[in-house]
């Protein structure tokens, strides 16, 4: 039984890139490996000849012709059946394989330990016409929610096959997502999936593939919106699937509970200009949430500085709602401590905190943080957060090589790296100027550190959660406006820094999600 | 009971029945608190009331404390990660430089050079000792 078993379904490809194909899987230095070629009744007889000579030249290449054209499912399911091996790579007829991608793969498993890993996913990078490699994707380790959101394992997918046997190869009915369909149930099943972060396939762009434009199957999203809805189903997740672009799928979960959600929003009560007015933002902040809000189990906790004597009165205007509670907070300046007692006084199963200076877009935006909140593995949810003009002021945080924004100054509508702003993800961090926790998370990780009064309050509180073993979750469902560093300069304390160094060095420059 | 006896189908009487049975029954719930004693209950909820208040303020004390130990336990925990990590860099460059130290030793240069400072090595030792 040979180590890999490579499978390919064949169907009329340009007769160099077969080549270059069959070369690279050929010049692998694993040796321990069969090629199992289905060919789909290619109308180009040259294909043939190229797949029997390639068969002759070497006895590990085995070949099927198909009588009758069936299609990729059906030409995959053909060439699948004929794998012997341990594991099951799939290759395309026109893409290359890295001439270490076996050995590589091999090696990674054999540290693992080998014995529970089910599925393995490299990095990838296209190649043109002319063989020039472009658009390298470093992918993250394994996140369910991205992958909900758009394939991006993709290429290179290797497989135990036992998995593949348990969950029946590939499906008929979803042609042109089937690889899609067959991760997504192979995942649910895996024991372990791996992630190796380096480039060992290169995807072939030949005008008309998918690889080209992801637009050119349009069939291929209609599978795989089909597959996703299957795979929330058998997974037990009640949501709403749509299609954003070609490629790019949302899913809009369901809430099974409403929890009462405590909005607590830290504040001085500071009068700034927002959309060209002199505005107590506040204010602003929790009119928009009581205008806007679709959620019905709220309560919002304004924490509010205790003024001087002297100073002027503050020009609240909260409407006189029940939802509103005002507590002072009579101590010096720190706005960790500051989050801490808001939730200590919050009454609610959920706590958002919120900076003062935001604005909500969307209605539904405690719906869209509350709903991943249901996942236990999710210790933390944050929104997309908007500058006043449009632009992104966070889409997450990276750390690369200390932790800062993602996206910030992009447009607000640009999709990011390989789609990283269109779909909910797993990432290293979220703003602190709007995140949403479980209270018992909040207060099993020790809430926000004092250590950390002014700044990096919110990267150590997600580091914290990441320590705990639970996932950070961001999703671009919930928008607001985050009207960013109007209530204090940027000015960082050089003891934060030193700080967060002393806790959280091993996390810079070592970028896992967003890389 | 004061009804007995009197038909009690007849709305007027049941109203009756009602009311004595109400007037009764306030009877007893004053025979059991006299009325002069209310004035103390008061007190007595009020001080119930504060003692409530000042638990509930320990706890939340209590509580507050538990979040700052836990961050306390879970950053110190970090920054012995970071230690760790330190350390093994440390070992890493330690072996590193034996094993340069170590080529070095090996090295046909060094050992010529050794030779050729034998006799002024000779010499040194016999000047410090006088």
């Amino acid at each position: 039984m040979p180590r890999f078993s490579i499978v390919t379904p064949v169907y009329n490809p340009p007769l160099d890139a077969l080549r270059d194909c069959i070369e690279s899987v050929r010049r692998q230095k694993f040796q321990d490996w069969e090629w199992c070629i289905a060919d789909d009744c290619s109308p180009n007889p040259k294909v043939r000849k190229e797949l029997e000579k390639a068969a002759a030249s070497d006895g590990r290449i085995r070949l099927h012709f198909r009588d009758t054209n069936g299609g990729i499912v059906a030409a995959s399911q053909d060439a699948l059946d004929m794998a012997v091996g341990e594991f099951i790579g799939l290759l395309d007829h026109d893409d290359m394989l890295h001439p270490e991608a076996l050995q590589r793969i091999d090696r990674r498993l054999n540290e693992e330990g080998n014995e529970t890993v089910d599925y393995v996913y490299t990095d990838e990078d296209k190649i043109d016409e002319h063989g020039n490699h472009y658009d390298v994707f470093r992918k993250p380790p394994f996140d369910p929610y991205r992958l909900q959101g758009q394939n991006y394992c993709c290429h290179f997918s290797v497989f135990r096959s036992h998995l593949l046997d348990a969950v029946g190869g590939f499906r008929p009915g979803f042609d042109g997502s089937q690889d899609y369909d067959l991760i997504l149930r192979a995942t649910e099943k895996a024991r372990k999936v791996l992630h190796l972060p380096t480039v060992l396939y290169h995807w072939r762009v030949v005008p008309g593939s998918a690889a080209a434009e992801v637009s050119a199957k349009p069939y291929a999203f209609i599978s795989a919106q089909k597959a996703i809805e299957e795979h929330l189903q058998r997974t037990g997740v009640d949501a709403t699937v749509s299609s954003i672009r070609p490629g790019f799928t949302m899913v809009r979960r369901n809430l099974s509970a409403r929890p009462k959600v405590s909005i607590v929003i830290p504040t001085r009560g500071d009068l700034k200009r927002v959309w060209g007015v002199t505005t107590c933002i506040v204010s602003n902040a929790v009119n928009s949430i009581l205008n806007l809000s679709t959620y019905d189990n709220y309560e919002v906790v304004v924490m509010r500085d205790v003024p001087p004597v002297d100073a002027p009165p503050v020009p609240w205007a909260f409407a006189d709602d029940p939802r509103v509670r005002v507590i002072d907070y009579p101590f010096p300046f720190n706005f960790a401590d500051k989050c801490n007692v808001g939730v200590l006084h919050s009454a609610g199963d959920v706590v958002v905190l919120l900076n003062d200076d935001t604005q909500i877009i969307s209605p539904d935006w405690l719906e869209s943080l509350v709903a991943l909140l249901e996942d236990p593995e999710v210790g933390m949810v944050g929104p997309m957060l908007l500058l006043e003009d449009g632009r992104i002021q966070s889409a997450g945080h990276i750390n690369d090589p200390t932790p800062r924004h993602l996206g910030a100054g992009d447009r607000g509508n640009a999709p990011g790296k390989f789609g990283a702003y269109l779909v909910t993800r797993c990432v290293s961090g979220v703003t602190g100027a709007c995140v949403a926790m479980r209270k018992e998370t909040y207060f099993g990780v020790g809430g926000m550190s004092l250590d950390y009064p002014v700044s990096f309050n919110d990267v150590d509180l997600g580091n914290k959660v990441l320590e705990s073993g639970r996932r950070i979750v961001w999703t671009p469902l919930a928008r607001l406006y985050h009207f960013e560093s109007l209530t204090r300069d940027k000015t960082v304390t050089q003891e934060e820094g030193l700080a967060l160094e002393r806790r959280w060095k091993r996390f810079y420059n070592n970028e896992v999600y967003s890389r | 009971m004061s009804h007995q006896g009197a038909p009690l189908d007849v709305p007027a009487h049941l109203k009756d029945a009602s009311r004595e049975r109400l007037l009764a029954e306030i009877g007893t719930i004053q025979h059991q608190f006299r009325i002069s004693e209310i004035p103390e209950l008061r007190t007595e909820v009020a001080r119930l009331q504060g003692v409530i208040n000042e638990l509930e303020r320990k706890i939340n004390d209590l509580t507050t404390q538990l979040i700052h130990s836990r961050d306390y336990a879970m950053g110190k925990s970090a920054e012995l990660g970071e230690l760790h990590i330190h350390v093994a860099e440390i070992q890493q460059q330690l072996k590193r430089a034996r094993n340069q130290l170590k080529r070095a030793h090996e090295s046909t240069t060094w050992k010529i050079g050794r030779l050729v400072m034998t006799p002024v090595r000779v010499a040194k030792r016999l000047l410090r000792r006088g």
